[in-house]
């Protein structure tokens, strides 16, 4: 028997409460560094606490009083005062009866906002129709002349939008509603969001908050996908937004290769639901559902459609096929259009999942409407059954909006004349009305009297009312008279980084030299998803010295993008933006400098320092791969933070430093050493240097994707091992082509041959290769060498005939050339001569492994014959990637590796390649090159 | 997509039950023996070949090639003995004999191999041709046939995944030349399981479902012929082939119309090869792979001629009919045995009536569950009593069976039921059984010689499937068919009696 769902509700915790029940006392603006180390101290914190002037100077920061108050003085400060919202937009992001209510009293109606009160002290009459022409000139204030249609909070969206709201970050600053609503001693205050935004215009402020509030002080926050549309939805539903259902579904469970006919079928559930949300699928494949719901259209046109779904999906207005998207594919975006008139329209959205990936989006877009999602604008019934329809172009419960252009004129006028313009800046690209004698002016900060105006326990017209408490007026004052008197600020770098951080509250997730980090109470909101590795995978990293650990180039980065380097980590470092944080790197970078450090030298070639370096990390020596994981590739413990990142982030010497005692920098890590007290644990390794081996870790690591990862750091791969004869290995190898021969010798040399480009493509030492990627599944992808020191060789055919010495060497592939392979020929001990021929040229590459110094050697012999010998052929035997340099009797190739020739004319260096003359003598000749690296 | 296929085949319901006695009737006359592979082999067998010496050639997925010697002997699962030949090739499909050299297709190449100092190991690995390419996706298979009459050696080479054609010649059958020398021969190809010849020299392939092809097919690879996908006809333009292919292949076909049906599309595109025999989908397999022609003379047992083709999916072995009407393949399949180890692919029929099964089942799952195996079939020298021909006629169709019939049971109209029904020919992947017909059978008269029916029905559909059920046929000794259900695969209705 169908079971029929029960309408979604949300079921959140209350957000604002009524402005009326608000003591005035909670009235005044909320700046978090002034109530954290100023406002209201537990005794702990006194260590810590803010001086008087300190809090002053913080708080004409954040209200920016300068705006209507000119400066004493340009101070040096890098930080700049808080900026107002910018208004271009506001018009399409706010509902106008909200920015109607908030004019009038901003702080009832938003408790702790900076905004202050302009109307406050006038009387009633004359603040009603001032603050009505404002709204009017505002609510105008649009990019774009595109109609508002109500909307609904995806019940989807919103579960996971209050997962992410409590964990990314958001509660380090905001209030938090779950698991009970929960009011912190400082937070920042949302407001009425949903009386305040269109559920759109919310999306589109957290997308990026720094286009309206260029400041700073609520940064953007980099998430996947669409998780600052879940963020919105959730705090929309959360604030009092419409969830309800809207939209019917039946479901089906089935095996379908195209859309069933659902007619002819019976649903195993129906019910209603928010949007074309797939919570209702009994499972996660093969199951179908069919929606349906009705479109209010208020403005007659032509509407687009764009269904994209994996896997088939149809939808049908009005029983006419608008899209047709069936088949059993991945994601895929398919439009139509129709034209719709006004009134209702009954839209059915079928779908069929039948393995894989289960995605399903309709949106649409019309005549001055946006691109938005059709599942939140649908109704459960047709217009004229549902009284709410008539309010489709207006999201106000009251009214429709409808603007007064005599009214915005006056409210246009008024903006600039009684100082909105001084904190929001003046309408770009329009006049400044003529404002005559009617603008009103504050005296500079240097001549204020501060008992009076704002500062006044009742200020009156034309100062602005801020609500402030008593200690902020009597900080105010103090930092003022102290303006006023000339009294200096200290002003170092250190004071500025820490002025920076009570600024844009950094000490709510981060600790610096004693001050700050997150508070008892906000604990439970930073998370992690390796509760194995402790309060390191989830409270936001120690700042202290973070200017000697870090590189300049990657802490600017961070600070410019914002970053989510600890994938373990919950919280995500959001972007404050450049202008307003970005003068910290040069800040911390001055003030944590560590002493100077020198680069320990190795002897032998970098290959093998990388490969011992490859060699202590693997899980023979020290396991880092054990914690920590390696590009994408999984750790075999906890998922610490990627190796790879190390030499991209950290500085060298501080590298060195940590390695040997962590905790000294990372109270409380979990990371071992390898050399405590300084010893090294491997003594056999460099002699138990020290810096030799941490610097061998950090050149390998530092050679990024180019080795290897450590070894046991994956399931045991299939290693294909050369024990008395050569191993051969034909499939895709990375880096040697698809029809690469992979050759294992017992001496552990090893090589790839490109029979496609028939060229020495690589060689490398130690292990050969492994086959688990081809030998289990259907074996898709390129396999690397599995070991170390990879040579990558020229991918150029190897012969050419040139016109001169210094001609270009042919970017022609092999095969068009002429050239052809032949096969290869297996001499007495299993190694391969490979035989190719180009034209009338036969050639035979003899590769032959050897040991030297107790290290893999390699060296190729090839023939040649022809019946006619030709002048100007050449033999491509390097091309490096930087350098070759001569070195005693062979050439030093991008100062990693060596390699020796054999030839009767001498080789020519020409810029990057090293060639070498063909010289024939009775149509043969023979080329010896050997490799030392 | 095959993810899909593997969740069917325990998911679905049969539509048709499957003979109620198991593999162990089939296994009274036809008997399976299994290899000893040694334990340090890993033998994901994909090709075969019976080498002059009596010795079998076995190619690996893995790249390795293993010489049995004792294959063919009574004692084999005691007795044969495995050594490799070679190892380090890429995923070998194809193996040939001739003149002393074992040839081979690998994914990049045709190559041929010899042991020139005699020690029991190949030691020279030429390379023959390699006028095709890969791009490195996995799906690019290259298959390889035995030799054709002109000592030609033909390769089929699976698309780039399954709808595109990103490098030279994905989707197309080639000939190669003992020079080297490579012919387009056939465009339209999917996804290859194996290829073969009948009794004539003509040259099959099987291709599976997916886009193009609603069900598994066994299509005959006519020279200058489309087979169906269309992802492959891009090589008719591009300007590295378009000469070529043009000398070799005339003009590019019109594309088809998805949606369609094969054989309304082949009405109007000439080159456009409809499948000779369908499998329809699950009742005769998911996965059609390797194919072999009986020349034993009688020895492997009453079907002489016929051809016999492996699901990879099911673990099974089907039989397959062929007759010409107007001038082009067409006939029927039918179960013939189950009940192999590990997911059939090649197939080796030897003259002396042995069929060789070497299975794998990595990437694509298979009933028998080992992850690979080499068995052996014999005729155990009763014979079964099986349809053992069944032909199109203008009105109807004849059957010829292995045994004398119970003339009571042929005649009875209640003894016999069909349907017919084709597939969608589209772009998309696969298709389900459409347009059924029930197919009223109104005469059934048992011929001269007692051991043929010939069946008068209402009314022929071409295209379809017409997939025949004898479940009350009975032998004159009163034994029921062994596998008594016939699929014909009626591209086209004669227009007289022929034999």
């Amino acid at each position: 028997m169908p079971w029929i769902f029960a309408c979604w509700m949300a079921t959140l915790g209350p957000v604002a409460s009524g402005a009326e029940t608000v003591a005035t006392s909670s009235l005044a603006p909320r700046i978090l560094g002034f109530d954290r180390f100023f406002g209201a101290p537990p005794a702990e914190q006194a260590a810590t606490r803010l001086s008087s002037r300190e809090a002053g100077e913080l708080l004409l920061q954040e209200l920016n009083c300068a705006a209507c108050h000119d400066p004493a003085e340009n101070t040096s400060s890098p930080i700049r005062a808080k900026q107002a919202p910018r208004l271009e937009n506001v018009g399409a992001r706010l509902q106008p009866e909200y920015i109607q209510r908030f004019l009038r009293q901003p702080s009832h109606v938003k408790p702790g906002t900076t905004m202050p009160s302009l109307f406050a002290s006038q009387e009633a009459d004359l603040a009603d129709s001032q603050v009505e022409a404002l709204t009017h000139y505002l609510a105008g204030r649009r990019s774009s002349e595109s109609d508002e249609i109500s909307e609904t909070a995806r019940g989807s969206h919103v579960q996971q939008g209050k997962q992410l709201y409590h964990t990314v970050g958001c509660v380090a600053c905001h209030n938090a509603f779950e698991p009970e609503a929960t009011t912190f001693h400082m937070a920042m205050p949302l407001g009425e969001l949903a009386r305040k935004y269109t559920l759109s215009g919310l999306a589109g402020f957290l997308a990026d908050p720094l286009q309206v509030r260029p400041s700073g002080r609520m940064p953007a926050f980099p998430l996947p996908e669409d998780g600052h549309e879940k963020i919105a939805h959730y705090l929309w539903a959360a604030t009092g937004g419409e969830v309800h259902a809207n939209v019917r579904v039946q479901v089906y469970e089935g095996h379908w290769n195209r859309l069933p006919d659902f007619d002819e079928l019976s649903p195993t559930s129906e019910g209603e639901v928010t949007g074309f949300d797939l919570g209702m699928r009994p499972r996660d494949d093969f199951f179908a559902l069919r929606f349906e719901g009705w479109l209010p259209i208020s403005r007659p046109g032509n509407y687009r459609f764009h269904l994209a779904s994996d896997d088939g999906s149809r939808l049908s207005i009005d029983g006419e096929v608008v899209v047709d998207n069936d088949g059993v594919h991945g994601r895929h975006e398919r439009s139509g259009s129709k034209r719709l008139t006004k009134g209702s329209h009954k839209v059915v959205l079928e779908y069929f999942e039948e393995g894989g990936e289960e995605i399903l989006s309709v949106e649409f877009a019309g005549p001055r409407l946006r691109r938005r999602d059709l599942g939140g604008v649908l109704r459960l019934k047709p217009a004229e059954e549902d009284a709410s329809q008539e309010n489709v172009s207006s999201n106000s419960p009251g009214m429709p909006w409808k603007r007064n252009p005599e009214l915005a004129e006056q409210g246009r006028r008024l903006f600039h004349t009684i100082g909105c313009s001084a904190c929001h800046g003046a309408e770009q690209d329009a006049d400044i009305p003529d404002l005559g004698t009617d603008k009103q002016t504050a005296p500079p900060l240097e001549s204020v009297d501060i008992s009076r105006g704002c500062l006044s326990p009742e200020p009156a017209a034309p100062a602005a009312v801020y609500h402030l408490s008593y200690r902020q007026r009597e900080v105010l004052a103090l930092a003022i008279r102290a303006q006023q008197d000339n009294e200096p600020l200290e002003e170092s770098p250190g004071s500025r980084i820490h002025r920076t951080f009570l600024t844009f509250n950094c000490y709510a997730c981060h600790e610096r030299d004693g001050m700050g980090g997150v508070t008892s109470a906000r604990s439970p909101y930073f998370e992690t998803t390796e509760k194995e590795m402790g309060d390191e995978a989830r409270i936001p990293p120690l700042l202290t010295g973070v200017g000697a650990k870090l590189q300049a180039e990657w802490l600017a980065k961070i600070l410019q993008e914002g970053s989510k380097d600890r994938p373990y980590m919950r919280t995500v470092m959001p972007r404050f933006g450049e202008e307003n944080v970005g003068h910290l790197t040069k800040l911390l970078t001055e003030v944590d400098a560590l002493e100077s450090f020198d680069e320990p030298e190795f002897t032998e070639s970098p290959g093998r320092t990388e490969a011992q370096g490859r060699f202590l990390c693997g899980g023979q020596a020290l396991g880092c791969i054990n914690c920590h994981t390696y590009g994408e590739q999984r750790a075999l413990g906890v998922q610490a933070i990627d190796l790879l990142l190390m030499p991209q982030r950290l500085r060298r010497g501080w590298f060195h430093r940590y390695m040997v005692d962590p905790p000294k920098f990372r109270p409380g890590t979990r990371m071992p050493t390898g050399w405590p007290g300084g010893q090294a644990v491997m003594r056999d390794i460099y002699d138990g240097s020290t810096p030799h081996q941490i610097d061998a870790i950090w050149r390998y690591l530092a050679r990024g994707e180019r080795t290897q990862p450590p070894l046991g750091s994956v399931a045991m791969p299939m290693e294909l091992v050369a024990k008395q004869e050569p191993v051969l290995y034909r499939n895709f190898i990375r880096g040697a082509g698809v029809r690469a021969i992979g050759v294992g010798y017992p001496e552990k040399a090893n090589l790839a041959f490109d029979a496609e480009g028939m060229s020495l493509r690589m060689i490398w030492q130690g292990p050969f290769i492994s086959a688990q990627r081809h030998w289990t599944g259907r074996g898709q992808g390129s396999e690397p060498p599995l070991g170390d020191n990879i040579v990558h060789l020229a991918e150029s055919p190897p012969f050419a005939r040139l016109e001169s010495p210094g001609a270009d060497w042919p970017s022609t592939s092999a095969k068009e050339l002429g050239y052809r392979f032949r096969g290869y020929r297996l001499d007495e001990q299993r190694r391969p001569t490979f035989l190719y021929t180009w034209n009338d040229l036969r050639i035979e590459e003899s590769p032959i492994p050897s040991v030297i110094d107790d290290y893999p050697a390699l060296k190729r012999v090839i023939p040649l014959q022809t019946d006619q010998p030709l002048a100007n052929t050449w033999f491509l035997a390097v091309r490096a990637e930087n350098s070759i340099e001569k070195d005693g009797d062979a050439y030093l190739i991008d100062e990693r590796w060596r390699t020796r020739l054999e030839s009767t004319k001498p080789p020519i260096v020409l810029g990057n390649e090293l060639r070498v003359p063909v010289d024939f003598e009775n149509g043969s000749a023979t080329i010896v090159q050997e490799f030392l690296w | 997509m095959m993810y899909r296929c593997i969740f069917r085949a325990v998911s679905l319901i049969l539509l048709w039950a499957l003979p109620t006695f198991s593999f162990a009737q089939e296994e009274r006359y036809y008997k399976i023996t299994t290899l000893p592979i040694p334990e340090d082999a890993y033998l994901e067998v994909g090709a075969l070949e019976m080498l002059p010496d009596g010795q079998l050639a076995v190619a690996s997925r893995r790249g390795e090639i293993y010489l049995v010697r004792g294959a063919e002997s009574e004692d084999a699962a005691e007795r044969a003995e495995f050594t490799r030949f070679a190892h380090g090739l890429h995923e070998v499909l194809g193996l040939a004999y001739r003149d002393g050299w074992l040839y081979l297709v690998q994914r990049g190449e045709v190559s041929r191999l010899r042991d020139e100092n005699g020690d029991g190991r190949a030691d020279l690995f030429e390379t023959v041709s390699d006028g095709w390419d890969i791009g490195g996706d996995y799906h690019e298979y290259a298959f390889g046939s035995k030799f054709d009459r002109d000592g030609f050696l033909w390769v089929t080479l699976c698309l780039t995944g399954s709808f595109s054609s990103d490098v030279k010649y994905r989707g197309w059958c080639l000939r190669v030349a003992p020079d080297g020398t490579v012919i387009p021969t056939c465009s339209g190809i999917r996804s290859p399981g194996g290829m073969g010849m009948n009794a004539a020299g003509d040259v099959f392939y099987t291709d599976n479902q997916g886009p193009w092809n609603g069900t598994c097919h066994l299509k005959h690879l006519a020279p200058g012929s489309f087979q169906g996908h269309t992802g492959s006809l891009k090589w008719y333009d591009e300007p590295s082939t378009r000469e070529v292919v043009l000398a070799a292949m005339g003009p590019k076909p019109e594309l088809p119309k998805s949606g369609s049906r094969i054989v309304d599309e082949a009405a109007s595109i000439p080159e456009l090869m409809p499948p000779v025999v369908s499998f329809p989908y699950d009742k005769m397999g998911k996965s059609a792979s390797g194919i072999a022609c009986d020349l034993s003379q009688g020895r492997f047992g009453p079907f002489t001629g016929q051809l016999f083709v492996a699901d990879q999916s099911h673990s099974t072995i089907m039989r397959v009919f062929l007759e010409k009407v107007a001038g082009r393949y067409q006939g029927a399949c039918f179960m013939f045995r189950e009940g192999f180890a590990s997911g059939n692919l090649a197939l080796e029929l030897t003259e002396k009536g042995q069929l060789f099964v070497g299975g794998t089942n990595r990437g694509w799952g298979s009933r028998g569950n080992r992850p690979f195996a080499l068995e052996r079939l014999d005729w155990t020298g009763e014979t079964p009593f099986e349809i053992h021909e069944m032909r199109a006629r203008p009105d109807g169709f004849e059957l010829t069976f292995t045994k004398p019939l119970d003339a009571a049971t042929a005649e009875d109209l209640a003894a016999f039921e069909m349907t017919s029904y084709t597939y969608i020919y589209q772009s998309s992947y696969g298709s389900p059984e459409v347009d059924h017909r029930e197919v009223k059978i109104e005469r059934a008269e048992v011929g001269g010689d007692g051991r043929s029916v010939r069946l008068f029905v209402d009314e022929l559909t071409p295209g379809h499937i017409h997939e025949l059920h004898l479940p009350g046929m009975r032998s004159s000794d009163g034994k029921p068919l062994l596998h008594a259900t016939a699929y014909y695969t009626l591209n086209t209705i004669p227009e007289v009696e022929s034999h």
